[in-house]
């Protein structure tokens, strides 16, 4: 099982496609659609599957197929040799990504479990985290 | 507890000179305290290591650039964006950590500065001044770093605070406060001490902390100067530890020598800039009574949870509770599971103390007698 976060590009001729419903039903991968916007010309959406490493794949060849563009998104950053392991953005990450050792006292983060919401970036006094996930 | 064992800092000095000093941080002395007793341990341990690495905001560091040639007499100085003190002799200022950056956007301070400083960073100096006749000049604009400089200490009025209070938020509003983000309705608490590794904790009357005790100062060694800026000692106690924030200490050290790793800028979004500093002061087991209070645990050490929803200097206590729930990453108050985190790094506070265990095991760090003792007795005066 893996986690990944892509952008999807959609143009007027699939705009209409189900994704979540194609990516549950014939690929067995549980989507989460982070941020999405549709307009005239299209739409893009940050979407993060999780799922085994050839479902995946498998379903990024079948959206590809479909002329949706593709590609890898940015994920949530955490620089180590920033982040003072205080442990400000624990307590107040919604999904429980950031997770404090409790006998070596190291902050981590589970970027799987991040939904890209932002919240921890000024919470962390070092600046260590960043996100990138523009539409 | 009929005191039977003494010892004396010459006799740990000696030992130290000697490598045989048995040196434990404060949290490995826990268990040889659990395990032998306070007599037994007392008579085992020479020194026990604390530590602290947080935000103190009341910290700063004192420079002197040395003269241009013509000289100037420097009234407005800024550091990388940063102003500093320009009410010294021509040369000299004071850079604090909570001054922030004039560019927009901010996110850089004095903090940074020292950071920047201690990095062996070049720093960017625009200096103005009157232009007088013995110094003609009116400005200058240069270059300077921890190099070129004439002086360059740290200078805190008030750090390592003995204990702090929690918040939580009762409003239906994020706040961000010194203590961090805190989420509406009570949803998270936050605090900053290093509990059992506190320096204050665990010397808690400074029985052996006192003016001229040298000490851990971000990376590098410093000195107690003085009792700290809200030096306090009303906070009711509970296990021989008061249960708010007490007493602070005043501390120097040359920022030569210290290592950017334990001195760093932050910046606290919505409150400004801060440094976060590690310190970390030896405490020489002296006696059992000394060895029985630097045996303190988290669970034993409580502090109250403030509503910093509430825009008072007396802000309402929620509860209190122990730095062992705090650190367990939530606590139950009044019905309400709330999620903890800290502001202050305790894998840091165990760094300090472990490196400062490290100096004192390999005599490179000597222990010093106070020269003078630290108040017996403070308060906090508030503001009309």
């Amino acid at each position: 099982m893996m986690d990944k976060k892509f952008k999807l590009k959609f143009n007027n001729s699939n705009l209409h496609e189900s994704v979540s419903y194609i990516l549950v039903s014939k690929f067995d991968i549980k989507p989460n659609v982070l941020q999405a916007k549709i307009d005239g010309s299209g739409g893009r959406m940050i979407l993060s599957m999780r799922g085994s490493e050839k479902n995946i794949e498998n379903a990024i060849s079948y959206l590809e197929s479909a002329d949706i563009v593709v590609e890898e998104a940015d994920d949530i950053k955490m620089d180590k040799k920033r982040c003072i392991d205080c442990g400000s953005c624990v307590s107040i990450c919604p999904t429980f990504a950031f997770e404090i050792d409790k006998s070596t006292w190291d902050v981590s983060l589970d970027t799987g479990k991040c939904v890209a919401c932002g919240t921890c970036i000024s919470a962390c006094p070092t600046h260590a985290i960043s996100l990138k996930m523009n539409l | 507890m009929v005191n039977t064992m003494k010892r004396t800092y010459s006799e740990i000095n000696e030992k130290i000179r000697k490598r045989k000093a048995v040196v434990l941080t404060a949290e490995e002395v826990i268990d040889v305290v659990n395990d032998k007793g306070i007599k037994g341990a007392a008579e085992e341990v020479d020194v026990v290591t604390t530590g602290t690495f947080g935000a103190m905001c009341s910290s700063g560091a004192f420079l002197n650039f040395g003269h241009s040639d013509p000289p100037i007499r420097m009234a407005n100085i800024s550091l990388n964006g940063v102003q500093a003190y320009g009410g010294l002799a021509a040369v000299d200022t004071y850079i604090g950590a909570t001054q922030m950056t004039d560019k927009k956007g901010g996110g850089y301070g004095g903090g940074h500065v020292i950071e920047d400083l201690v990095a062996g960073k070049k720093i960017h100096l625009v200096a103005s001044g009157p232009g007088t006749d013995c110094y003609t000049r009116k400005s200058i604009e240069t270059t300077v770093s921890l190099s070129t400089m004439n002086e360059a200490y740290m200078y805190n009025p008030r750090n390592v605070y003995q204990n702090y209070a929690a918040a939580t938020n009762s409003t239906d509003k994020t706040l961000h406060t010194y203590l961090g983000k805190l989420l509406p309705n009570f949803k998270n608490v936050t605090y900053s001490s290093a509990g059992q590794l506190s320096p204050l904790m665990n010397d808690p009357h400074l029985d052996t902390t006192g003016i001229g005790t040298r000490i851990f100062l971000g990376g590098g060694e410093g000195y107690v100067t003085w009792s700290g800026t809200q030096f306090s000692t009303a906070a009711e106690e509970q296990n021989g530890v008061p249960t708010g924030s007490s007493r602070t200490l005043a501390l120097i050290g040359n920022l030569r020598g210290m290592d950017r790793e334990f001195v760093r800028g932050l910046d606290i979004f919505g409150y400004g800039t801060s440094l976060a500093v590690g310190v970390g002061i030896p405490i020489p087991i002296l006696n059992e009574g000394v060895m029985e209070r630097c045996a303190i645990t988290d669970d034993k050490i409580f502090t109250h949870v403030f509503d910093y929803g509430i825009p008072s200097r007396t802000r309402p206590v929620i509860g209190k509770v122990s730095y062992a729930d705090l650190r367990s990453g939530k606590v139950e108050m009044g019905g309400r599971v709330m999620r903890t985190s800290s502001l202050s790094s305790y894998k840091y506070a165990k760094k300090v103390a472990e490196k400062l265990k490290g100096w004192i095991s390999n005599d490179k760090f000597q222990l010093t007698i106070p020269s003078l003792p630290l108040p017996k007795e403070g308060s906090v005066k508030g503001l009309r």
